[in-house]
């Protein structure tokens, strides 16, 4: 560093010494030590910046400003903290985890209940189709045996009676679950088929639904599952799998 | 924030906060709206401010971005190109200051164009380093040092021209004298 450079650096150094820690002036003081003459314009600057400085800061400022800006305290309406933009961010994350973690709850827990007032068969039906494509709930029972599976949903006093269609008889389960519609169990017993996509067959008693299908099977596509629904011995039943077919649904009769 | 941080903070920035509006406005009630505007803002979102030692830096900034806002909506604030100065280095007896107040220092001071009478000012009231007013200006560090050099050039060249009557109290020393003594 040359005179030139110090002179420029230090016009920047403030005259109260708080910047004499900073590396960059540090440089340009020691400078100031070894150079005499640097040191007397050095010496000049700073008497000259410290008049200057408390001239500048003895410029009249209303007798009143601070009494005013006490008083801006009395008159500005605080955000109550429940608008404040922490606690906004902080209620809506907290919402939002509640809301997941009651969705999750929901769909897990046993048994899923699902009110239906005065609804129709199309709406039972669809809402099981939903259930059943939805991901986030597990089986009541893990089992291969489908004679445990009908045991187990007679003792919940859920449909265990059902008759399985042919294409799905003799084919081991992937497991069953009880569900509610209006006070009414469902038997939702789990299938895996040949493309390793699930088929699942939910049944109640006909007496459940005012307008519950007649033996002859009904397709319906509700979003991307596709179902098959038709009454038999008492009992409505409706096959939902994902992406499945008529064709292909009408196969595992 | 609660009432004793608050009256703390008033106690303890709002002169200087003023001043510098002042500097930034040259109108006194204006400086006074400014002010009062950056305490409203510190009450309404200071509530964000965590670390306490960067309130007096947070007020600049503040008070200095109102600023901006302003100008920008009244658009009335035509850029001037500074005049050429001699690269000098003006000494000033400090008697010559000494001899002025506050008031035609300010007055001097508005008498530069803005992008210099604005880190000079913030310079001279001590609240800020060079590296801080760099930050509030949004400015690189060496355009801070270039105008805080140019500042102070252009205010003593003010002052030089109010004492022009007696130019003995002021003895400017030119580069070339501090090289030739370099010389020597």
């Amino acid at each position: 560093m040359n005179r030139d450079e110090a002179t420029y650096i230090l016009r920047a150094y403030r005259v109260d010494g708080q910047d004499a820690n900073d590396p960059q002036f540090r440089k340009a003081l020691e400078l100031v030590r070894l150079d005499p003459e640097l040191a007397r314009w050095f010496a000049e600057e700073q008497a000259v910046d410290i008049r200057v400085a408390h001239k500048l800061r003895a410029f009249p400022v209303p007798s009143d400003l601070k009494s005013q800006l006490l008083a801006v305290r009395k008159i500005v309406t605080l955000p109550a903290w429940w608008q404040r933009r922490g606690w906004q961010v902080a209620a809506a994350a907290g919402v939002a985890l509640l809301v997941t973690i009651s969705v999750l709850f929901i769909r897990l827990a046993t048994p899923a209940d699902f009110a239906c007032g005065q609804s129709s068969f199309a709406q039972y039906r669809d809402t099981m189709a939903d259930f059943a494509g939805n991901k986030l709930w597990r089986l009541d029972l893990n089992s291969p045996d489908v004679k445990e599976v009908r045991r187990w949903l007679t003792q919940k006093d859920a449909p265990g009676d059902l008759q399985l269609p042919a294409g799905l008889d003799g084919r081991p389960s992937v497991g069953c679950r009880v569900l509610n519609w209006g006070g009414k169990k469902v038997a939702l017993v789990c299938f895996e088929l040949a493309n390793h996509e699930k088929a699942h067959l939910l049944v109640i008693d006909r007496d459940a639904l005012s307008d519950a299908p007649a033996e002859s099977p009904q397709f319906a596509q509700t979003g991307k599952i596709a179902t098959l629904s038709w009454s038999r011995d008492g009992k409505t039943y409706v096959l939902a799998c994902k992406g499945g077919t008529q064709s292909e649904l009408l196969g595992l009769l | 924030m609660d009432e004793l941080d608050y009256e703390e903070i008033v106690g303890l920035h709002a002169d200087d906060l003023y001043r510098f509006a002042f500097s930034l406005t040259s109108k006194a009630d204006e400086a006074g709206e400014l002010t009062q505007e950056t305490y409203c803002r510190l009450l309404t979102k200071g509530g964000q401010l965590r670390d306490r030692a960067k309130v007096k830096s947070w007020l600049f900034t503040t008070l200095y971005r109102v600023f901006l806002g302003w100008k920008r909506h009244e658009s009335r604030h035509p850029h001037l190109e500074i005049e050429s100065v001699a690269h000098e280095l003006p000494v000033f007896m400090p008697a010559t200051v000494d001899a002025m107040d506050g008031e035609t220092i300010m007055a001097r001071l508005l008498e530069i164009e803005e992008r210099y009478r604005t880190p000079l000012t913030l310079f001279y009231l001590q609240d800020l380093a060079y590296r801080d007013i760099a930050e509030l200006l949004e400015l690189p560090v060496g355009t801070v040092m270039s105008r805080l050099s140019r500042g102070k050039d252009l205010l003593r060249q003010r002052i030089s021209i109010q004492f022009a009557d007696t130019p003995e109290k002021i003895i400017p020393i030119k580069l070339e004298r501090l090289k030739k003594t370099e010389s020597l």
